[in-house]
């Protein structure tokens, strides 16, 4: 699937820029995501990797506009432009309005990290799937009912048929993702968001899942973007990377520029925590600890933690600096201006 | 399916078997019998009787016999639908008195019951869906209000304001005079209708108060699960994703409780009959066990846990029925 | 054996009391999360001046509850005024003397007010007799009387005795019933579930059996049966303690429920094993590891148990079947006030209802704020 020279020369089907989203908490407004931009071109799959709680689900959610009631997109934009459709912005639209849901199901379509609760317990997995089908499409029950059980085909569920009037709790968590899978592309979206969607499965099944996702997605010319702490995730099935701390995304590009040749320090660190068969190098973890998001250091957020970082680090925070090839790297170790930034 | 239902109705006899035998044990245990409550009777209106004719008493009701004998005696008669006589009401049969009784009580009951859940889980699903706000501060208030208004004071607040405002003279009932004796018909039964919101306010208020509060929280465990995201994802309206997924599950725990809630339905009925003056089990059971009329009361004590056994039933039926994850074992 | 799970849990959330560095107490951390419970603390509050009321109901009654004065029968509560006839303010309230005319027509006593000669309430004065301390001092001192006439706050009953008076008393009955069952209750409760799930087996399944049986009835209809199984012939104090009795015997299932649900978790838990593995006995397993563990538990439940019991008192006492005279309670009470004419004519005596409901709602506001406390997890 890496096919890093061809991807410059893809359209964009959705353009995020500056996004910025804050929480009402009991301790007051904390900012999110701050400034996130990302490019998700069509066809190709996008990667969104950091530790938890760096944002990563934040900005899925802000996509599908899914946030939670306490929270708010209070800056930036999110385009969405298919080939025959008028672009959208999705971050003007009206939360639960007739747009998104019009979206949502059908344009853009959601996969979760909890396969055994994401679905609803008293309804049948076919049930659950015909809800959106005949809620985006003009098909009756009966041919409603088909294509459920076609997908359940497509995503290798053994005798659809029958499983098509099982129950969520009658299935295992793989053969439950599968279903989500299945649901999620029912309607032929342009865009598939999953979201660690093999964080809880077992190492075989995740092989499986991730495989069938890049099935499905090359079979319907599908977008896909794919959230996961797992660099190994997002070498095996990315195109590009975005990689995300606290908020922020620091380091972009495509899957072989940045994974083989790392630019921040942060991406460097994450990438010598992962364990390598053959290599006989001690695993270092990244030192320190993700800041809170109450008391964030002033300057660059990962300066805390960084080898090598300079006083400039601490004081103000780098803006991205765009490399060649399409990427970007958010740290004044970058800077060709010498220091003073933009 | 089939045999679930069976195995249980089964079971169902058996307790009741049980039942029955404690039902008769507690209304014998109070000391003496109704032949000496009698005697205390007539005593009181100056008329005492001879020790004789007590004892004839006590022969023809077989009152001197060991008590499973009685027991067994009182059973016996069950298929042929004798529950044995009221002593203290001029020998009628028990079961004369008891069932159309038995009848209103169960309609009120169970029409309460579905009030009560009617009226609760749509209020509990507000609260919840507008947590923290105006709505939910206000249900939740009024419920910690309600929950704390015992039925009876309630059907006291009921006849006493019907009495100081609206100046009425005689109290309650639970159809017009004219009825008093026919048989059910349709004109009976709308009557009845009528005069049964109030007696299901006093004896639903504090259930509806307490579902109502048990089905919020229901409702907020069940909202911030995952699949309500993905009702949401699937590009649902969002009273679709709060009827259809998120109520559908939250109802199944409020269903299970019935077996809890029913009980305070009948205890409170009971009461409320008594105050108001319906023409229920209740009052009759009250008059029973002041009378020590054993086989009237062992009789109306049996059929209130009949009652629950039935609730009870339906109630693991319709869930059964309404949670899939439920198997009929 | 110390740190135990409800002290754990204690401890674990609320971040804004970590930031404090000062650790404090486990004790003082609750009584910190109980206090900004406002409710609970109204309704702490509350119960404290009602029990204090009821420990010497000589003090704060007026009058003697069980003695009626025939000259003043079903007076309306007296008003306390502070403005005179002229429009002067008094700083010391007080109430005018009645005195009662029959009406001819309708046969009543009516009262009238004499508007010239005010009585100004007075504190500390010397009343009735009453002993304090289970009979250890002898007293005439009572909160507040007049010198002249009446002082009949709450109206009078058909006897003429006063209502405030009675409710007080009553209050006494209808208070202690509440606590006094509660302690068996506990007891009972928390021995059997306890034991039925440390002993497990054939006394677990009869215990249940027995536990399933008594729930097969509806409750206060059970109730009335046992309540007349007390001998008419009984003294009211025999009859008193027969109520809690009763009471206490079929409320004791849902404690014993629920604590073997808890206990056979803790059965489990990896100190009770370790206690079982270094060779302590059952008792001591029981009474030194499992049940100092229940105790907020049973502290939450028995609280809210509380008020069904004090109701149910009330609904058998009002159906006839609960307490008799000598003594009163507010069920009692009720009943008196329990006809038409009373409803139109005298509906003071329905005023007993007023504390009945207070302490049902003081009772829930206070368990609810001991189970905030006792478990800040629970997602009510």
């Amino acid at each position: 699937m890496t096919d890093g020279s061809a991807a410059a020369t893809s359209r964009q089907l959705l353009r995020v820029d500056d996004l910025r989203v804050e929480f009402d908490t009991d301790y007051g407004k904390v900012c999110a995501l701050d400034g996130v931009s990302l490019a998700v071109e069509e066809g190709r799959t996008l990667g969104i990797v950091g530790e938890s709680g760096c944002g990563k689900s934040i900005t899925a959610r802000s996509i599908m506009r899914l946030l939670p009631q306490n929270a708010s997109i209070t800056g930036g934009s999110i385009h969405y432009s298919a080939p025959d459709t008028a672009p959208v912005d999705v971050t003007a639209l009206k939360p639960n309005g007739a747009t998104i849901r019009q979206l949502r199901g059908n344009a853009f379509a959601m996969i979760f990290q909890e396969p055994m609760t994401s679905l609803s317990p008293v309804y049948t997995v076919g049930a659950q799937i015909m809800e959106a089908i005949l809620l985006h499409t003009d098909l009756n029950r009966r041919e409603a009912r088909e294509r459920a059980i076609e997908m359940l085909d497509r995503v290798n569920i053994p005798a659809p048929e029958k499983r098509v009037d099982a129950y969520p709790h009658q299935l295992s968590g793989g053969m439950r993702q599968r279903v989500m899978i299945a649901m999620a592309l029912s309607c032929s979206p342009r865009l598939l968001i999953a979201d660690e969607p093999t964080t809880a499965l077992d190492v075989t099944i995740e092989a499986q899942i991730l495989d069938l996702l890049q099935q499905m997605q090359a079979a319907e010319n599908a977008s896909l973007i794919i959230i996961t702490h797992d660099l190994g995730v997002v070498a095996e099935t990315a195109d590009h990377v975005a990689v995300m701390y606290v908020g922020r995304v620091v380091e972009s590009g495509t899957v072989q520029d940045v994974l083989g040749d790392p630019q921040h320090p942060y991406t460097r660190a994450l990438l010598h925590s992962v364990p390598r068969i053959g290599a006989k190098a001690r695993l270092s973890p990244v030192g320190g600890t993700v800041p809170s998001l109450l008391e964030m250091p002033r300057g660059c957020k990962f300066a805390p933690r960084c080898s090598v970082a300079k006083s400039i680090c601490h004081s103000s925070e780098p803006p991205s600096f765009a490399l060649a090839g399409g990427r970007s790297v958010k740290c004044w170790l970058h800077d060709q201006g010498g220091g003073t930034g933009r | 399916m089939l045999s679930f239902v069976i195995r249980r109705l089964l079971l169902m006899i058996l307790m009741m078997i049980v039942i029955s035998m404690v039902s008769f044990v507690i209304i014998q245990l109070p000391p003496g019998d109704w032949v000496t409550s009698y005697a205390a009777h007539l005593r009181a209106i100056s008329s005492p009787a001879s020790e004789a004719t007590l004892e004839a008493l006590r022969e023809r009701y077989g009152l001197g016999e060991p008590v499973w004998r009685q027991y067994l005696f009182w059973v016996s008669g069950f298929p042929r639908g004798d529950f044995g006589i009221a002593m203290s009401m001029q020998d009628t049969p028990v079961a004369d008195l008891v069932l159309p009784r038995f009848g209103m009580s169960l309609l009120l009951s169970l029409s309460t019951l579905v009030v009560v859940l009617g009226l609760a889980i749509p209020f509990g699903i507000i609260a919840a869906v507008n947590r923290n706000g105006p709505i939910d501060y206000l249900f939740s208030t009024v419920a910690f209000f309600a929950l704390s208004i015992p039925s009876f004071i309630v059907a006291l607040g009921i006849l006493f304001i019907s009495v100081f405002y609206f100046g009425a003279v005689s109290i309650g009932g639970l159809y017009d005079a004219q009825y008093m004796g026919e048989p059910m018909n349709w004109a009976k039964f709308k009557s009845t209708l009528e005069h049964m919101p109030g007696p299901m306010l006093a004896i639903g208020l504090g259930g509806l108060a307490g579902t109502m509060r048990i089905m919020r929280g229901n409702m907020l465990d069940v909202l911030s699960q995952q699949f309500i995201e993905t009702a949401r994802a699937k590009g649902l309206r969002e009273r679709v994703v709060v009827v259809k997924h998120a109520a559908r599950l939250a109802v199944n725990p409020i269903i299970s409780r019935v077996g809890i809630h029913l009980p305070e339905i009948i205890g409170g009925e009971v009461i409320v009959s008594v105050i108001l003056g319906l023409p229920t089990l209740g009052p009759l059971f009250l008059r029973a066990v002041l009378a020590q009329d054993m086989y009237l009361a062992g009789t109306i004590i049996m059929l209130f846990a009949l009652i629950l056994l039935i609730g009870n039933l339906l109630a693991d039926l319709v869930l059964a029925w309404s949670d899939p994850r439920i198997t009929y074992n | 054996m110390d740190a135990t799970d409800t002290r754990q849990e204690a401890q674990a959330p609320a971040p804004e009391e970590e930031q404090a560095f000062r650790p404090l107490s486990v004790r003082r951390l609750m009584w910190r999360r109980f206090r900004r419970n406002r409710m609970a603390m109204i309704g702490a509050v509350l119960l404290s001046c009602m029990y204090l009321m009821i420990a010497v109901p000589g003090f704060f009654a007026p009058y003697e509850f069980d003695r009626g004065n025939p000259r003043y029968v079903f007076v309306a509560p007296q008003a306390l005024h502070f403005l005179d006839d002229e429009g002067g303010f008094h700083v010391r309230p007080f109430v005018y003397p009645l005195t009662g005319k029959r009406d001819p027509a309708t046969m009543r006593v009516v009262y009238t007010e004499d508007r010239e000669n005010p009585q100004a309430i007075r504190f500390f004065v010397r009343g009735y007799d009453y002993t304090l301390f289970f009979g250890l001092i002898e007293t005439n001192i009572q909160l507040f009387g007049v010198d002249e006439g009446t002082i009949f706050l709450a109206g009078t009953d058909g006897r003429g005795r006063d209502m405030l008076s009675r409710i007080i008393n009553g209050g006494r009955v209808s208070l202690t019933i509440g606590l006094l069952a509660i302690v068996i209750m506990v007891f009972v409760g928390t021995a059997i579930g306890t034991l039925s799930a440390y002993r497990g087996g054939w006394f677990d399944t009869i215990v249940q059996r027995v536990i399933e049986l008594i729930r097969s009835f509806p409750q206060l209809p059970l109730w009335m049966a046992m309540a007349a199984i007390i001998p008419p012939g009984w003294p009211s104090i025999w009859v008193f303690f027969g109520i809690t009795i009763v009471l206490a015997m079929i409320e004791w299932t849902s404690l014993a429920r629920e604590i073997r649900g808890k206990a056979l978790a803790l059965k489990t838990a990896d100190y009770v094993a370790a206690a079982e593995v270094a060779g302590a006995r059952a008792p001591r397993i029981i009474f030194v590891h499992m049940i100092p563990n229940l105790s907020s538990h049973i502290l939450v439940t028995a609280t809210l148990a509380v008020p069904t019991i004090i109701l149910a008192e009330s609904a058998l006492s009002f159906l006839g079947l609960g307490i008799k005279a000598p003594m009163t309670s507010w069920g009692v009470l009720l009943s008196e006030a329990n006809k038409i004419e009373i409803f139109r004519l005298s509906p003071w005596m329905l005023t007993p209802a007023i504390p009945l409901i207070l302490t049902v709602m003081s009772f829930n506001f206070l368990g609810d704020g001991l189970r905030d406390v006792a478990d800040p997890h629970s997602s009510r």
